[in-house]
């Protein structure tokens, strides 16, 4: 069950992660920091309103699960989950450094919380249509499975099997979000190979789908309560984000899919989120 | 025509490694409601099917489709589940092989991978269903262990044992039409453990699936005919190898033959010469298998012929390493 | 004299040399045969008149004292030739059936009806007056169990377990035969094959407490590049290519009689295909109805 949570309340969270997004990516010295900002929004909502998790259990069986398809936003998650208490705020300093717990991608055996090891593209629908199988087996019927997808990412065919998948299984616990930033690493997604439509894919695909502004709390927080009372068959939510929100300079630019802050760049940064 | 408890010998006899397989996930079923199966269309050529027939809501077929299905297993793995993963050999390691190593491996996750027509056991269907790299890749992958059955009852063995593996697992058995090797379930199985089939001194074979029945007629007949005291190792685990087994063979005989249904590159052969080398011990190596070609097609049995890792091709290379003539039975009389 | 067509000639030599031989089986374990010939010296010859392909063999039954004085010990011996007294056997009796050509020596084996069986008379009255005539029609006759109208039950279990016995031999050796003698179908099958056994067994026959009353039965074909080989019992140099396994004569004869064809009959469980089940076996099968079909009735090939 969502937590009772206001949108004013996720927007502040989700300041607090933007900030703590460029502050990790200062410590790793350079990171995908364009897609982590862009999905900042989604995650804040889902680690603060609506994932029935536990920092003090993190693997109880009934909880909800959520998997990072898009590993390489794991810059955006792992501060998520240090701010939501599965990991010390502090060790957010060691990431990407020698034997740190937190890399480019999630490693799910060493973060608390994370419930997949994720980075290589396509790999999240089918272990969330297994997971998703699995609870429903188990008689766990109100957990939910949460993937989140980058765009680019719709070009792998994996998706598409899993996608199939999940709607000859009818698999309504399943709610897949793909975070529409519109943009991968040789240039917009429309160019390089295009997506669109990309609702009227998931719809072919036995998915229901909704749309959003991914980066308007108040948007976000209306798509996920839908998502969350949805029954009948997997549903789908095209996030529309723009990468890099919330810091001007990578806001919609292909080249800040990755990227260095160093320590004036931060400051500027820090006072663009703090401004939004 | 008479059924029931009398023909249990013959009904053994009569299933093979793949049929075993199905008959044996079903009576784990039946005692461990953790174990479910996956498999992407092959339900009916893999025999999972049998387990699907027995428990049809815990049989997830994801169709033709066998990255899905390597994801899927890792998701129900991930829930708590034991899953077994069924489908031909060719598209568990490759198609489906990223998805083995980053989702099953990496997160070491007990999903067991039963990988049915390995080797070039799919005869006249060509190299698209062959499989003669499984081996190598598999062994590749950290954590992951590495079953060649040789018969229906270390299939069915192997099966149970896989089960108390906290980690990924992978086997690979034949089509289903593979003579056993044993006469029933009692013999020792362990894991890791070749098993010492024929005690010799000249020259040790070491052979993993079918060509270990082989191996076993050929060291009989080198005995009875040739007089050459031959050692035959059953290395059902190529991964963790049994490198104890190996170098004991090494020093007691001196000569080492291996013989897999895969190529010479990255398999058994491979995997042996490893640890001799390492071990600094000299001896004389020779390794039969498919030499690093895409095989002609035709019937299993006469491809096993023409890479010589059946009985007689055995036969030869070991008399042809000790630099002896061999002695054929050339007796074509018809008898009364 | 005639000439007779290709097909019969293959036929003829097929009986005088797969066929005569079984007649070994009943010879040694009837009790009624082991008694009739126990002090019987007698050969019988048989020969078939014809333009190119004139036929002739003779089979050699010696009491046990003449076997150890004349033949080393064996009692029964079939020679594919006519009959020459050598030195020491002036005394043993000799049986001429004679035919005049190759159609009447079928007919009399394999005859469709009763008038073909007639061709059994005139050798049989020239030969009346002889010694142990009698008991020898007794034993051609026991050759007509292989037949497919004779089914024994299961109240018969010597019957089905000599029917069996015969049965395979018949047939391993007359598949090792027909490749020798240039068989397209077997010559061309075996040509490329490997050193390949194809074994049949058939476990032993049981009371109903279980005690073994008649013996496992074992008989093969060896093949290789060509060569071929019927052979007696378990080939134990090497593991069988193909192992087609019965539980008991009882079992083998729902598949030999043709109740069940091959695939039906594994189905059923009442033949265990060990070995290349899927390619090799079925078709060693056709191959072994195919033989099988030359020996017997027309009136009985489906």
């Amino acid at each position: 069950m969502p937590k009772n949570v206001t949108v004013e309340e996720l927007k502040a969270k989700a300041k607090e992660l933007r900030i703590n997004i460029v502050k990790t990516t200062n410590y790793a010295k350079s990171g995908h920091v364009g897609g982590s900002l862009s999905a900042a929004d989604m995650l804040t909502a889902l680690y603060f309103k609506f994932l029935n998790v536990d920092p003090a259990d993190p693997k109880k069986m009934d909880r909800d699960r959520f998997i990072l398809s898009k590993g390489h936003s794991a810059l955006g998650y792992v501060p998520t989950l240090a701010m939501a208490g599965f990991v010390p705020m502090d060790s957010l300093k060691s990431f990407n450094h020698y034997e740190s717990c937190y890399g480019i991608h999630p490693d799910s055996r060493k973060i608390s919380g994370c419930d997949a090891s994720t980075g290589s593209l396509g790999h999240g629908l089918p272990m969330g249509v297994g997971m998703a199988l699995g609870l429903r087996y188990q008689g766990y019927k109100d957990s939910k499975v949460v993937v989140l997808m980058g765009d680019g990412e719709q070009n792998e065919g994996s998706v598409w099997e899993g996608a199939m998948a999940a709607a000859h299984y009818k698999l309504d616990n399943i709610i897949a979000i793909v975070d529409r930033n519109k943009l991968m690493i040789d240039g917009p997604t429309e160019q390089v190979m295009g997506i669109d439509p990309i609702d009227k894919k998931y719809e072919a695909f036995g998915f229901r789908v909704i749309s959003c502004n991914g980066n308007d709390m108040a948007d976000v927080d209306r798509a996920l309560t839908e998502a969350w009372e949805n029954k009948g068959k997997p549903i789908c939510i095209i996030s529309h984000t723009e990468k890099g929100f919330g810091v001007k300079r990578f806001q919609g630019k292909v080249a800040w899919h990755y990227g260095a802050i160093d320590s004036d760049m931060l400051k500027e940064a820090i006072a663009d989120i703090e401004a939004l | 025509m008479a059924e029931g408890t009398a023909w249990n010998v013959y009904d053994a006899l009569k299933m093979a490694s793949k049929e075993i397989y199905g008959k044996v996930l079903t009576e784990l079923g039946k005692e461990n409601d953790k174990i479910v199966g996956v498999t992407a269309d092959l339900a009916k050529s893999t025999n999972i099917g049998n387990f699907g027939e027995a428990f049809p809501e815990r049989l997830f077929n994801v169709g033709i489709a066998e990255q899905n299905m390597m994801g899927v297993a890792a998701g129900l793995a991930k829930t708590g589940l034991i899953p077994f993963a069924s489908t031909f050999a060719i598209f568990a390691c490759l198609r489906g092989g990223e998805q083995v190593r980053s989702d099953i491996a990496y997160q070491n996750l007990p999903v067991k991978i039963i990988a049915t027509h390995g080797g070039l056991s799919f005869g006249a269907s060509g190299s698209t269903h062959h499989c003669t790299e499984d081996i190598a890749i598999m062994r590749s992958m950290a954590n992951m262990t590495v079953v060649v059955p040789a018969d229906g009852f270390e299939t069915a063995k192997a099966v149970r044992a896989c089960v108390k593996i906290p980690g990924p697992f992978y086997m690979r058995v034949g089509r289903g039409f593979e003579p056993p090797l044993h006469e029933n379930e009692d013999f020792d199985f362990e894991i890791g453990k070749a098993i010492n089939l024929h005690e010799g001194k000249d020259i040790t074979i070491i052979a993993c699936g079918v060509c270990v029945l082989q191996a076993l007629d050929a060291a009989k007949v080198l005995e009875k005919e040739n007089g050459v005291s031959v050692r035959v190792l059953d290395m059902h685990t190529l991964k963790p190898i049994d490198e104890e087994a190996i170098m004991k063979a090494v020093l007691d005989t001196r000569r080492i033959l291996t013989v897999e249904e895969h190529n010479i590159i990255g398999g058994l052969g491979d995997a042996v010469a490893s640890v001799i080398a390492q071990s600094g011990k000299g001896c004389a190596f020779t390794k039969l298998g498919i030499p690093d070609e895409y095989s002609v097609i035709g019937p299993p049995e006469d491809l096993y012929a023409r890479y010589k890792i059946d009985a007689t091709g055995i036969e030869e290379t070991v008399m042809e390493l000790l630099g002896k003539e061999i002695e054929a039975d050339e007796d074509w009389s018809d008898e009364d | 004299m005639s000439k007779a067509i290709a097909e019969d000639v293959l036929a003829a030599k097929l009986f005088m040399r797969a066929a005569f031989p079984v007649m070994r089986v009943p010879l040694e374990e009837d009790p009624a045969m082991v008694k009739k010939f126990a002090n019987l010296n007698t050969i019988v010859e048989f020969t078939a008149e014809d333009d190119e392909n004139p036929l002739a063999c003779h089979l050699i039954f010696l009491s046990q004292e003449k076997a150890d004085e004349l033949l080393e010990g064996k009692r029964f011996k079939v020679v594919q030739s006519a009959y020459v007294a050598s030195e020491g056997w002036e005394k043993i009796q000799v049986m001429r059936f004679h035919f005049k050509d190759i159609k009447t020596f079928l007919g009399v084996l394999k005859g469709n009806g009763i008038g073909d069986m007639l061709g059994i008379l005139p050798p049989v009255v020239k030969n009346i007056t002889k010694k142990g005539a009698l008991s020898f029609i007794f034993l051609l006759l026991s050759l007509t169990k292989m037949m497919p109208n004779f089914v024994p039950g299961e109240d018969q279990p010597f019957q089905q377990y000599l029917k069996v016995k015969m049965s395979l031999y018949l047939i391993t050796t007359a598949m090792s035969v027909a490749t020798k003698l240039g068989w397209k179908p077997l010559a061309d099958w075996t040509a490329k094959q490997t050193d390949r056994v194809y074994q049949f067994k058939v476990g032993p026959t049981k009371d109903k407490d279980g005690k073994e009353i008649y013996p496992e039965i074992g008989a093969y074909l060896r093949v290789k590049f060509g060569n071929t080989k019927g052979g007696r019992g378990i080939y134990t140099r090497k593991s069988p290519f193909v192992l087609l396994q019965f539980p008991n004569p009882s079992g083998t004869l729902d598949v030999l009689t043709g109740k069940y064809d091959f695939v039906g009959a594994v189905s059923h469980g009442c033949v265990a295909v060990i070995g290349a089940g899927d390619s090799y076996a079925v078709y060693f099968n056709e191959l072994m109805t195919k033989v099988q079909n030359m020996l017997i009735p027309s009136k009985y090939i489906k």
